[in-house]
């Protein structure tokens, strides 16, 4: 159901511009530039919204808001540029009325209508499409994102993600995945967070015996997703010699665990994803060339936060409701925040805004949020290729094994330039390496 | 009309077109992001009408 707004002013460039925004958002618009037109259109709809100018041709916007019963409408904002007391105290004195002057600034008014829908939760889904569930955005680089989803799901061709950290890759692989129709499962394995010894194993299972700890036949994710989609996250930090075994199973369709004999048949849909350049992986000998053009029939970039306008503030505005609904509140975002984090670059992303906006919630005292970037508030918890984030407190075992896992992605899993920049053996190397696969066997690392 | 009155005037109706202004620019670079080329031209004259009313208003000053 389309939430209805009235937008009377007599400026008649300003009204149709401004119905024209908020037809995008939703809205069913009622034009009047006239105190006469606007009763008809008030006197047979109930308006969610109201945008009042005050200086009519046959009389003041005021004297509409007196006639109206406040009862019967949602939100009235009084639009003027010509501020009097009058009008002024006539808005404070109800909750319902707003008072902005023109001009407005920024995106004072896509605010109001945001925070309208939210109220009356008539607003329009960004884009009416099941398989892009958990993906919003109204932006235009959104939208080809989500036209793309609609366009590749079904088919079995290989998508390659290419995007930063917290912009939803894997959101995007699940929607390709919903969007296939496929009946088998979607599995997720991070290639980077899995230690290079247990990578073939979690990737192509292992059989009973095949290695000290291997006590039971174990079914890897190729096996896990059978007629599914497999999601193989942070692709360029998979070792080279298993990209070449990796290139292997998606050619034949096949998967031989680790210490087995028998191939055994995978249909599998892989969804890949670098926050790399991928090009520049290969160069730099971090990706295969060949497996790259086997997992990229299809590649797909997914734009940074930075690029995609408004989408941070219905983002943001997005995440307060579902702490709203979570905690029972009726938290909004502050009037006059936007422009702050419309500016802000947002590093982290998608993931970096949601935290934002999470610790706003939590901490800010009042029902107006004022959302306060983290990397604003702290610069240097941002990890990256060549830095490590240790937090206080932290065991000196994980700092070492922190240390050693990103040396030897660093080196491209070479054991002896990572001992090398490390000071220490290449024995101490497998060493701490089988000491780790020992522990993700007994469940310390998870896949 | 007085000196006070003309200024309160010009200055209502300059606060009004480059409202009008600012507006019309939004849903031109709403209309480019989404890539309709004939809404956006359509809505570009709104910023030219918008402009050429601020044009006029300064020259009054």
């Amino acid at each position: 159901m389309q939430p209805n707004m009235l937008i009377l002013d007599d400026d008649r460039t300003f009204a149709r511009s401004a119905g024209e925004l908020a037809s995008q958002e939703g809205f069913s618009v009622h034009l009047a530039h006239t105190l006469r037109q606007a009763r008809e259109s008030v006197g047979c709809t109930r308006m969610d919204l109201m945008l009042v100018d005050l200086g009519l041709p046959d009389g003041s916007g005021m004297d509409l808001i007196h006639e109206i019963d406040l009862t019967r409408h949602g939100q009235i904002a009084i639009v003027t540029a010509q501020p009097t007391l009058e009008s002024a105290q006539r808005a404070v004195s109800s909750p319902a009325v707003e008072y902005l002057i023109k001009p407005l600034h920024g995106n004072q008014y896509t605010s109001l209508l945001h925070r309208v829908l939210q109220r009356t939760g008539k607003g329009a889904a960004p884009l009416d499409c099941p398989a892009v569930r958990g993906l919003t955005g109204r932006s235009a680089a959104m939208h080809s994102v989500f036209r793309a989803i609609q366009r590749i799901g079904p088919a079995d061709a290989s998508v390659l993600l290419v995007g930063e950290s917290g912009t939803g890759k894997e959101v995007v692989a699940r929607a390709l995945h919903e969007a296939s129709g496929r009946q088998g499962a979607f599995v997720a394995i991070n290639c980077g967070a899995v230690p290079a010894e247990l990578l073939a194993s979690q990737l192509f299972g292992h059989e009973r015996g095949s290695f000290t700890g291997a006590h039971a036949r174990h079914q890897g994710v190729f096996e896990q997703a059978a007629n599914g989609t497999l999601f193989l996250d942070e692709i360029t930090e998979m070792p080279l010699a298993l990209q070449v075994y990796l290139l292997r199973v998606l050619e034949t369709g096949t998967v031989t665990r680790v210490g087995g004999v028998e191939a055994t048949a995978t249909p599998v849909r892989i969804v890949a994803a670098t926050n790399r350049d991928p090009l520049a992986a290969i160069a730099s000998g971090r990706l295969r060339e060949d497996l790259y053009y086997r997992l990229a029939d299809i590649p797909l970039n997914l734009p940074p936060l930075r690029e995609r306008g408004d989408d941070v503030l219905l983002l943001a505005e997005l995440f307060i409701e579902r702490l709203n609904e979570r905690y029972g509140g009726s938290k909004y975002l502050l009037p006059g925040s936007e422009a702050s984090l419309l500016q802000h670059p947002w590093p982290g992303n998608v993931r970096e805004l949601r935290s934002a906006v999470q610790r706003a919630y939590l901490l800010d005292s009042g029902d107006a949020l004022q959302v306060r970037p983290n990397s604003v508030m702290a610069p240097a918890l941002h990890e990256s290729e060549q830095a490590i984030l240790f937090k206080v407190g932290m065991s000196l075992s994980e700092v070492e094994r922190k240390v050693l896992l990103k040396t030897l992605a660093h080196c491209n899993h070479d054991k002896t330039a990572a001992a090398r920049m490390l000071g220490i053996s290449v024995r101490t190397v497998h060493n701490q390496l089988a000491r780790y696969a020992q522990g993700s066997s007994d469940g310390d690392v998870a896949a | 009309m007085n000196g006070g009155d003309a200024d309160a005037h010009r200055n209502h109706a300059l606060r009004n077109a480059i409202n009008a202004a600012l507006m019309s620019a939004q849903v031109v670079r709403r209309h480019l992001e989404l890539g309709n080329c004939p809404q956006a031209l359509d809505f570009l004259d709104g910023v030219d009408e918008s402009c050429e009313r601020c044009r006029v208003l300064i020259e009054q000053l």
